[in-house]
């Protein structure tokens, strides 16, 4: 069976050959590489040697992906539905960060801005966050008010960059 | 004292709540709906629900929180940190309810909340001050005038603050008004007071505290300094005992400085003096902190004392148990703050439910923790989930077993700065003790997660799909089996 598994904006195609020992293939785009986990792995959590060193691993299967936890690193690896990468609905910089309230609007749509110019004032968890012009250009179109709440990801400006 | 009220959640509830239980106290807690479930909430004799709404309608309601204790028959109230622990009018109110607040004495509070008389005081008490103004004159364009006296960089403060909230450094002129509005709006909204101080701000100086404790007899003490330089936007996330930085000769004059600062205001219970310390060795009073800080249990390791009880032995009117000659400390100890947040995104904080949660344990190994596997973790309160501390004979051992540590530690569900946290302790310039406040802007200022593991991780996923070819998650999979949420709705005789 294949798994197409994406981990920030790179995609994978990983294949199980065999489960003990361990073979794994992993298509890369036009890269494939083939891996042998040397020690046996069942369950979720165990041991598992890479490059010599043992290291203690978890792993906890969710509903969009699966959470594991190696060598004290953790990771939420995507599991990719279809075609399409799932980072193509990936926010803009104009999406909120987080959920949260907007405290200030500070322009209107129309509004030429200069590079760091502060266009939106949120706050989340007790914290200012200001949403800042990236560079100098024109804001086309807002989409929250103050006062508002708004979810993570939730499209708050459009922008366009002055051509230099 | 027979039953204590804990106005507080999270770890911090938890962890002064299990003092009172080896205590043999009864335990209240309160919570908000959102908290009805967590873990503090169900770990109390008894829970108080404070209702739906914000915190202002919950964790801060002072009539709500001494209605709860005195219909429930606490003789004390303890405030934590945070939420109500340095709100005079708070303490007062709890005396006027005829109950014990467990904490100082709210003449005190007050004095030290106001940073301008505190500093005023602090200077007639001998003890060194940052240059500064904190006047009354809150007008942007005079504020304007002094930070150009004092010199920029300059630091705007809260006056009624802590906890990094409010707080903005400024480099340039130019920029002041714009971090002057944000400073105040912060400051108003977490405080509902936005008075601001200006400070000259040090560059790069180490965060030098001292835990102090008074007692009703008259008696201070101080049991040594805590390191907390490694901030993050002001917020302290590593801290440690004995700080690399001071000798004995400098560790004894600022003790003795702390002492004389907490003796000017007759301190009672517990409380920190804040310093800083810049590279030549001068330090100087930053502020008082009237409460249990959240590093208080890397003091509690290496002193060999429960902090909590001496609080609620001292609140009961009990002298101190020690006289300065007999406080002792041995060995070393490190805490680090595990928050819900994005390291590799800007700190961004997290949401979601823990699905895993595993707690590191072991010799010299103690995680302080708010949540468990279960827990949902929203955007009401604070991102941090817990604290983990280690402690070792010096401090090779206790970075290494905090190190070690950390890599024990899983939480799964949302992102945590676990692998940030072991970056830090890890790191060469850490483990030489070159901790200043500017050391994660000096080594971090980009941080990226180690990936090298990430075939490793690919397999585990491909092997974990293959066995559990469904789509749910482990946890939904748990819930779904869980006797408990079997039950129908039928009950009977309520």
């Amino acid at each position: 069976m294949k798994h197409v598994l994406a981990y920030g904006n790179r995609e994978f195609e990983v294949r199980l050959l065999c489960r003990d020992p361990l073979r794994i293939e992993i298509r890369e785009g036009e890269q494939r590489r083939e891996l042998e986990w040397p020690d046996s792995v069942h369950g979720h959590s165990g041991r598992m040697e890479i490059n010599g060193a043992t290291h203690g691993y978890w792993v906890t299967p969710a509903s969009k992906g699966i959470w594991v936890t190696v060598g004290g690193e953790t990771f939420f690896i995507e599991r990719v539905q279809g075609l399409g990468r799932p980072h193509d609905a990936v926010p803009s910089d104009f999406a909120a960060p987080m959920p949260g309230k907007i405290i200030s609007v500070k322009i209107e749509a129309g509004a030429s801005v200069e590079k760091g110019q502060v266009l939106v004032l949120m706050e989340a968890m007790k914290m200012e966050h200001r949403i800042e012009a990236p560079c100098s250009g024109t804001v086309t179109g807002v989409f929250c008010a103050e006062g508002e709440l708004v979810e993570q990801g939730t499209q708050l400006l459009e922008f366009e960059s002055v051509e230099e | 004292m027979k039953c204590v009220l804990v106005a507080n959640r999270g770890e911090i509830a938890l962890r002064i709540m299990r003092t009172c239980r080896e205590m043999g106290l009864k335990t209240i807690a309160v919570a908000s709906r959102a908290d009805e479930q967590a873990p503090h909430a169900r770990y109390a004799d008894r829970c108080v629900s404070l209702g739906d709404g914000p915190v202002v309608e919950t964790y801060l309601d002072h009539a709500q929180i001494i209605d709860a204790a005195v219909k429930e028959g606490a003789d004390a109230i303890h405030p934590g940190y945070g939420f109500l622990s340095e709100n005079a009018d708070f303490a007062r109110a709890v005396e006027w309810a005829g109950l014990t607040f467990i904490g100082p004495k709210p003449e005190t509070i007050a004095l030290m909340g106001l940073k301008r008389e505190s500093k005023e005081k602090m200077m007639a008490a001998g003890v060194p001050v940052v240059p500064g103004y904190n006047g009354k004159d809150q007008e942007a364009q005079s504020l304007l005038d002094r930070a150009r006296d004092i010199g920029f960089p300059v630091l705007i403060k809260a006056s009624a603050g802590g906890g990094g909230k409010g707080m903005r450094i400024v480099h340039q002129a130019e920029q002041f008004v714009a971090d002057l509005e944000t400073a105040k709006r912060e400051a108003m909204s977490a405080f509902g007071n936005d008075t601001v101080i200006l400070e000259k701000y040090l560059i790069d100086p180490r965060h030098i505290e001292f835990q102090m404790f008074g007692d009703h007899q008259g008696n201070v003490v101080h049991l040594f300094e805590r390191e907390c330089s490694i901030q993050r936007r002001h917020q302290k996330i590593v801290e440690e005992t004995p700080s690399p930085a001071l000798d004995d000769t400098l560790r004894a004059e600022m003790g003795r400085a702390a002492c004389a600062a907490a003796a000017s205001v007759g301190y009672v219970n517990a409380g920190t003096v804040e310093f800083m310390l810049d590279r030549s060795g001068g330090f100087y009073f930053l502020e008082m902190n009237t409460r249990l800080q959240v590093e208080h249990p890397v003091t509690e390791m290496t002193c060999g004392v429960d902090l909590v009880r001496w609080q609620i032995r001292i609140a009961s009117g009990e002298p101190l148990p020690v006289t300065q000659a007999d406080v002792n400390r041995r060995g070393h100890a490190v805490e680090v703050r595990v928050y819900a947040e994005d390291p590799e995104r800007g700190f961004m904080p997290q949401t979601g439910e823990i699905l895993t949660y595993v707690e590191p344990s072991g010799l010299g190994v103690r995680m302080d923790s708010g949540v468990d596997q279960g827990y949902q973790v929203g955007v009401l309160y604070d991102p941090m989930l817990a604290k983990l501390i280690a402690f070792g004979a010096d401090r090779q051992e206790s970075l290494d077993r905090m190190s070690h540590a950390l890599r024990r530690t899983v939480i799964h569900g949302l992102n945590t700065n676990c692998a940030f946290l072991r970056a830090i302790v890890d790191h060469p310039e850490f483990r030489a003790g070159r901790t200043d406040t500017g050391f994660l802007d000096r080594h971090f200022k980009q941080y990226a997660g180690d990936d090298s593991c990430l075939d490793a991780v690919l397999s585990l996923c491909a092997l974990s799909g293959e066995t559990n070819p469904s789509t749910s998650s482990a946890a939904e999979t748990l819930w779904r089996k869980d006797p408990w949420t079997q039950l129908s709705g039928w009950r009977q005789g309520t």
